[in-house]
């Protein structure tokens, strides 16, 4: 028998739509509480992190750069040798913020080398990222690669050349916002300007080698899950030509159930008492989920009951719908914050980070390099909206230069449900998420088209109640 | 279509996005209340316009809305839809400003901005409301029928008589200024007045400039109709129209200018023929790389030897905006006047030319195309003139614009208007005489969002057609940079600010037509991105926009000698 879908595709849909928001809204997050911009370009960098991955993914549809292209998708050696210079300068470019030519000879490590040293490593890395794009094209993670360390050049040339200047002149929060609106229209215009207006989208080979077979990751499963008289039966199942096809079948009874309950139980509790430092990288509610997720996935795979065959009749039966490319995404939303997280919580940049959003004047007193970790501040948020935008254009599979600027709404939203910091941003990020999707499926007559306006009600109303944000400092 | 077709559709968008922008300019620019959703309230007065006129739905053909009052009468006319869009559009920036306006500055920004694509999403998707993603047509503008006009009936001749009468009045109001100005210049300004008022500018002691002016108007109208039923004169008054007009807009110039030494006029001359020979490429090089390569070239030496100029020479960092100024208005002027008549001269061909030139100076008269009186004259040869309805409808935006913005500064200048700027600048100080801030930003995001809905009536009139990608949120930041381009808080510079912008477009619009279809689009965004650069030079270097603040006060400490009231309300 086959279940239909209900709200609880509606929570993974939303947890997705949430690690996409999440993706931009931290680097949105960062820029707004540290460097003090509303930063409204934000979206359209999003949107230039995608186009820039077309120059490695399909070089022979960019103008200019197309003339270098030998056929579909390749690139002469000097298409290659443009592909290699400009991953090298993105790297050095993207050290260089950090502190001019001083952060080249390692001034911003946290150990002391010599200047020979630090300039050979970091030759060396740039050299490396420029080899692997230029050999690894069209490869779309090195497509992905490109555009990062592009967009880490690109985007605190913003803060050095546009709004460093309108912080020096002491300007009001509101003419920062029209000043970051300026500078949104010149991004995205500017795009348009060099790949007019015909959508485009990346030419990937989406399927992988999966259990002996292959898995195309865009194709959507169906995670059949029923509740039965004896348990609960998970099916992962694929629909093709109308026919039903389980591929995998999973059967736990009330009792196995139970002791995997009580396991994850027993594990958060006892991580979080385990860990009592909430200052440490691993907090305690961090270890709690963590102990609790492992305990989960191996009562999950330990009790994996036999069984290839879905119930027939069932007390409580519904679906989820998801593809692995949607999956992984929020496994890569997890990964890149869990870096952040490591970075925040155990360097001394991080550190001065958070020194620096709690009290600017204090940190300068005490010494901190505000400079650098403003324009540090700002190659995170480039390095996430590289990663965000193409990730965006890959799973919506069309690239427009509205693709940023449609989920700016969003992100902002979630950045000030969560009280401007980053850890609440993450926060507002899946509650929008949710709320959108959630929303198209609860409210009956509700068009796609009102995902976006969804995610301003809950936001106006979060503001009404407590405008200083979910997890704000009153 | 000869160039002055062109500057009147021009300054229609002008007037509706100045009226658009005072109102923006109440929120933000008076107030303090960082607006980024105005384009919503444009968008709820376009559609009830549009719904106010439309017919009832037929429900057999492809366009759905939910009502059209268009055939009740009172109701279903222009007058009741534009009061109606802008009371619904003031109510809801009421409604809208209830809960967002006690939040911090950039809060309020984004939440607004955030109410304007709600309000873009409802028309997109809900079909049955106004026509949903597809355009809303099927309406036309008020008193289209009788045009162009021929003078056969006396309608056609009431008709002229309204548009004389506007531009009279609005014209003879320019010059009202300029005569209480009253500085010494070579214009006889003083007997142009008397002349342009028929001797009413004696009554002066009794009657406000603006007063006068309308009386005026109305005088020219009368006198137009009756001599137009009687002789059909059209393009004698037509031209009598044009001169005086542009005679005061000289005056103006001079008057504006009349700091300016020759070399400083000098140098703007050389800026504007500058901008003349760089743009030359376009239409003599064929080859596209190399026409780009060669105008953006001669594009980049000019603004690096204005560049120079300014930081190397002392004289001319003084006058540096002036000098801009001069120069984008000898361009236009080369571009309205000589550029039309080379064709004609390359051909050897005088008659031709004055005709041409003839045709761009009585602007007031459109020449060519179907119906209108025809002419024959000496060396010139043969007019065809008349008035068509963009020149009437110009006339009547014209009026709405010169009414609103008469009001508005009475406003401004009343104890209202005060309160608003106290709450700008401090609300503790408004707080601690007793007064309500909450109430008075709940009234300024009114007043504005009521105005925002009465330009998109005019936009609903004078597009005939609204699809909702038009509402997107690139209106209102075109209308913020009109506004700090202006001066924030300065409802002249408002529709100085309008001006510029729009030229901007209309310049580089035609700019793009010497480019192949293919990179169009490519060219459209480019110009785009130079709006975003100016725009972010004009919040560095002159945040306070071209006219500045305009203060309505007189600051006593920073300057030592108080101007009287009387010159700031002048200038």
């Amino acid at each position: 028998m086959a279940a239909e879908t209900g709200v609880l595709n509606a929570v993974v849909t939303g947890i997705v739509t949430g690690s996409i928001v999440a993706l931009g809204a931290t680097g949105l997050a960062l820029v707004y509480d540290i460097a003090e911009v509303p930063n409204f370009a934000h979206g359209d960098l999003l949107t230039l992190g995608a186009y820039t991955a077309l120059l490695v993914n399909k070089p022979d549809t960019v103008p200019l750069f197309g003339a270098l292209a030998t056929g579909p998708q390749q690139l002469g050696v000097a298409g290659m040798a443009v592909l290699f210079v400009l991953s090298v300068a993105g790297v050095l470019g993207t050290v260089y913020h950090l502190g001019g030519i001083g952060a080249l000879r390692g001034d911003w490590w946290s150990v002391d080398v010599s200047d020979t040293v630090a300039l050979v490593v970091h030759g060396g890395v740039a050299a490396a990222v420029g080899v692997a794009v230029a050999l690894g094209a069209p490869n779309f993670f090195a497509s992905l690669l490109f555009a990062f360390v592009l967009l880490g050049a690109v985007v605190p040339a913003l803060e050095s050349y546009v709004f460093r200047k309108f912080r020096e002149k002491d300007v009001e929060l509101a003419l920062m916002l029209v000043v970051s609106l300026a500078v949104a229209f010149i991004v995205r215009f500017g795009i348009q300007t060099v790949f007019g207006g015909e959508i485009r989208s990346y030419t990937v080979d989406t399927t992988a080698p999966f259990l002996g077979g292959q898995l195309d990751v865009t194709l959507a499963k169906f995670f059949d899950i029923f509740v039965v008289e004896t348990g609960l039966v998970v099916g992962i199942v694929e629909s093709r030509a109308g026919t039903i096809e389980p591929l995998l079948v999973l059967s736990y009874s009330w009792l196995e159930l139970g002791v995997v309950v009580v396991g994850t139980a027993a594990a958060a509790t006892l991580a979080s008492r385990r860990r009592r430092d909430s200052a440490a990288v691993v907090g305690p509610r961090l270890a709690a989920v963590g102990a609790a997720l492992a305990v989960l996935a191996l009562g999950g795979a330990a009790f994996w009951g036999g069984g290839t065959t879905l119930p027939d009749a069932s007390l409580y039966a519904t679906r989820i719908r998801a593809s692995p490319l949607r999956l992984g995404i929020i496994g890569l939303a997890l990964f890149m914050m869990s870096l952040l997280h490591y970075l925040l919580q155990a360097t001394t940049l991080g550190k001065a980070m958070r020194a620096t959003s709690d009290n600017r004047q204090l940190a300068m007193v005490r010494g901190i390099n505000t400079r650098q970790v403003m324009m540090s501040v700002w190659i995170i948020s480039g390095l996430f909206a590289a990663v965000g935008g193409v990730m965006l254009g890959f799973l919506f599979s069309s690239i427009t230069i509205n693709l940023g600027f449609n989920l700016l709404l969003a992100m902002f939203a979630g950045v000030i449900l969560g009280g401007i910091s980053v850890y609440g941003a993450i926060l507002g990020s899946y509650v929008v998420g949710l709320a959108m999707e959630i929303g198209i499926f609860a409210i009956p007559g509700l068009s796609a088209t009102y995902r976006i306006p969804l995610a301003f009600v809950v936001l106006l109303l979060v503001l009404l109640i407590k405008p200083e944000g979910i997890v704000g400092r009153s | 279509m000869a160039a002055s077709d062109v500057v009147m559709s021009f300054m229609l968008l002008v007037s509706i996005y100045g009226i658009l922008s005072l109102g923006l300019n109440i929120k933000y620019g008076h107030t303090g209340l960082l607006d980024f959703g105005h384009v919503g309230f444009y968008l709820i007065g376009a559609y009830t316009a549009a719904l106010f006129v439309l017919g009832p739905d037929d429900p057999s053909d492809f366009t759905t809305y939910v009502v059209g009052l268009g055939e009740l009468p009172v109701i279903g006319t222009w007058g009741t839809a534009i009061l109606a869009a802008t009371l619904l559009a003031g109510l809801i920036g009421g409604l809208v400003a209830l809960p967002t306006i006690r939040l911090r500055e950039d809060y309020l920004a984004i939440t607004v901005l955030g109410v304007s694509v709600i309000f873009q999403r409802i028309i997109q998707s809900e079909s049955w409301l106004a026509n949903g993603p597809d355009a809303l047509r099927g309406y036309s503008p008020p008193l289209q029928g009788p045009f162009p006009l021929t003078m056969e009936t006396g309608l056609d001749a009431a008709l002229f008589g309204i548009f004389v009468a506007v531009v009279w009045a609005v014209v003879t109001g320019g010059l009202g200024r300029l005569h209480t100005a009253n500085d010494t210049t070579r214009w006889p300004v003083a007997r142009l007045y008397t002349l342009g008022t028929f001797g009413l500018a004696r009554r002066r002691g009794a009657w406000s400039a603006s007063r006068v002016a309308a009386v005026a108007g109305l005088v020219a109208g009368v006198l137009t109709t009756a001599l137009m039923a009687t002789l059909a004169r059209l393009l004698a008054v037509g031209a009598i129209v044009s001169l005086y007009a542009w005679v005061v807009a000289l005056a103006f110039v001079a008057h504006h200018y009349r700091d300016l030494g020759g070399r400083e006029w000098a140098v703007g001359v050389a800026l504007g023929t500058g901008l003349l020979v760089a743009l030359l490429p376009l239409p003599v090089v064929e080859a596209v790389g190399l026409k780009i390569a060669a105008t953006l070239g001669l594009l980049a030496a000019l603004v690096a030897s204005y560049y120079y100029a300014v930081t190397r020479t002392e004289w001319v960092a003084d006058v540096k905006l002036a000098v801009v100024g001069v120069g984008a208005m000898w361009f236009v002027s080369l571009w309205y006047f000589l550029l039309p008549t080379l064709g004609p001269l390359g051909r050897g061909d005088v008659g031709g030319a004055l005709n041409v030139l003839v045709q761009n100076l009585v602007w007031a008269l459109r020449f060519g195309g179907d119906g209108g009186i025809g002419y024959t004259l000496v060396v010139i040869g043969d007019l065809t003139a008349t008035i068509d309805y963009t020149r009437f409808q110009l006339a009547g935006f014209l009026l709405f614009l010169a009414g609103l913005y008469y009001v508005l500064e009475l406003a401004v200048q009343s104890p209202f208007g005060r309160v608003l700027r106290a709450v700008r600048n401090d609300e503790t100080v408004v707080k601690s005489l007793g007064k309500d801030p909450f109430v008075y930003k709940v009234q300024s995001m009114v007043i504005g969002s009521a105005l925002g809905g009465f330009a998109g009536a005019l936009w609903a009139m004078y597009a005939q057609g609204l699809t909702f990608t038009t509402f997107a949120p690139r209106v209102t930041f075109i209308t913020l940079l009109i506004m700090f381009v202006g001066g924030a808080g300065n409802n002249k510079g408002m529709i100085l600010g309008a001006g510029i912008f729009w030229a901007f477009q209309q310049a580089t619009t035609q700019l793009a037509s010497y480019f192949p279809p293919a990179i169009r689009v490519n060219i459209q965004a480019f110009r785009l991105v130079i709006v975003g650069v100016l725009f972010l030079l004009i919040l560095y270097y002159l945040p306070e926009g071209l006219l500045g603040r305009d203060d309505h006060t007189t600051p006593a400490e920073t300057q030592p000698e108080p101007e009287p009231e009387a010159t700031t309300e002048a200038d």
